[in-house]
Formats: structure tokens, C-alpha cells, sequence
């Protein structure tokens, strides 16, 4: 349960610095959590339109939303990067959201590399099949 | 052959770094971090078993491409599985 300022500042025995930081860091996480289920979300809408013959237009959409999730993530980064912020499961998230959003990024922003071509260079690291 | 295009098995190595990543994408917010580590591991053991030529860049060029295949027939299993959508 968190206090707002002035409900802290109401209160001589509060602690008026840290009830704004549980309010703020807590409506953070909470945001950071949201960007986050939208990265999973759109991984779900590529599945349903990108697969398979997509169109020009479902493709752009899908740039500019990735474009998108990766400047609002590069700003929540800011924050979790910061020394004094000491929520460690919204940091890994937020990091392990980026991760997924510059793969997600690479593989639909860029041409494919051709599948004979690819085959060639999986079988050099991967060698032993089942 | 170490991937499933056409008739050729997968290796499994290739197969569990492909699982990994396709959880990693799926997971919801709680799970990623766990999933993305499990990812980072499964690609750090790939790049460590690669030929010196083939850096991190083009094995991951390397896996987009095989990956695009592998998300296509997770959807067809997952599809196949509803009631109706086979």
C-alpha cells in the first residue's frame, strides 16, 4: 500500500520521501509490465499475419510498431539502468523485453538471409542431427 | 542436414535454442527474464561450439531464417489442436 505526498505531508511520523517513490516506482512497474504484455501481444498478431504471405501494408504496420515499443523501451531502460532504482524483476524484465524487441526488430526489419544460405552456416555449428 | 526444412531431421541443439527463443517471445512479463537467460545460454553454448568464422551476427542472420519456419509450424500445431481449426 502506498501514500501520496500530500497524504505524507499530512502525517508528521511519515516518510514523506519515500511514500512518492513507493507511489511512483510502483505505478513504473506497473507500466513497465503493460509495455512489456504488448511485446508478447504483438509477437501473437505477427503469428496471425506475417507467417504466411503477408501483405506490404501488415508489414509496415508491424515496423512501426516494433520502432515504436523500442523508443518507449529505450526510455523505461533509462530509468531501470539507474543506480538508485532497486526493483531487480522489473529491471531483468525491462531488459529481457529489449532483447526480445531488437531480435523481433532484425528479424522482420531486415531481408532474410536465403534458407539454402542459412542451412549452410547452421550446419557448420550445428552438425550432429538426431 | 541440421534443420527441418523440407525432409532433414533438426539437430537437437538447433531445436532447443529455437524453443527458447520461441518461449522467450511468447512468455508474458513475469517469465521473460527467466526465458531470455535461458535463450542467452542456449545461444552462448551455439557460438562457443561455432567455427571461428561465424560470429554472433551471422548465426543469428542464420537463425532468423530457420526461426520464421519454426514459429510457422508451432502456429499450425497450435491451430491443428483447436476444435473446428484443423
Amino acid at each position: 500500500m502506498t501514500q501520496g505526498l500530500a497524504a505524507c505531508l499530512e502525517s508528521p511520523d511519515a516518510d514523506v520521501g519515500r511514500g512518492t517513490t513507493e507511489l511512483v516506482l510502483t505505478k513504473f512497474a506497473e507500466t513497465a509490465r503493460a509495455w512489456s504484455q504488448e511485446v508478447t501481444d504483438l509477437c501473437c498478431w505477427q503469428d496471425d499475419h506475417l507467417l504466411d504471405a503477408p501483405n506490404a501494408d501488415a508489414l509496415e504496420r508491424n515496423r512501426t510498431a516494433i520502432r515504436h515499443l523500442l523508443r518507449l523501451g529505450s526510455l523505461l531502460g533509462r530509468v531501470v539502468e539507474d543506480g538508485n532504482f532497486e526493483d531487480a524483476p522489473t529491471r531483468d524484465m525491462v531488459a529481457a523485453t529489449m532483447n526480445t524487441l531488437r531480435d523481433m526488430d532484425r528479424l522482420w526489419a531486415s531481408s532474410p538471409m536465403p534458407a539454402a544460405e542459412a542451412d549452410a552456416v547452421l550446419a557448420r555449428v550445428f552438425p550432429n542431427v538426431a | 542436414m541440421p534443420c527441418s526444412r523440407g525432409s532433414s531431421r533438426m539437430s537437437p541443439e538447433l531445436e532447443r535454442l529455437l524453443w527458447a527463443r520461441w518461449r522467450r517471445d511468447q512468455a508474458c512479463p513475469e517469465d521473460r527474464a527467466a526465458a531470455d537467460a535461458e535463450y542467452g545460454r542456449q545461444l552462448a553454448l551455439a557460438l562457443q561450439q561455432a567455427p571461428r568464422e561465424t560470429g554472433r551476427d551471422l548465426l543469428l542472420a542464420a537463425l532468423d531464417s530457420q526461426y520464421l519456419e519454426f514459429r510457422r509450424q508451432r502456429r499450425s500445431e497450435m491451430i491443428a489442436k483447436v476444435p473446428g481449426r484443423a
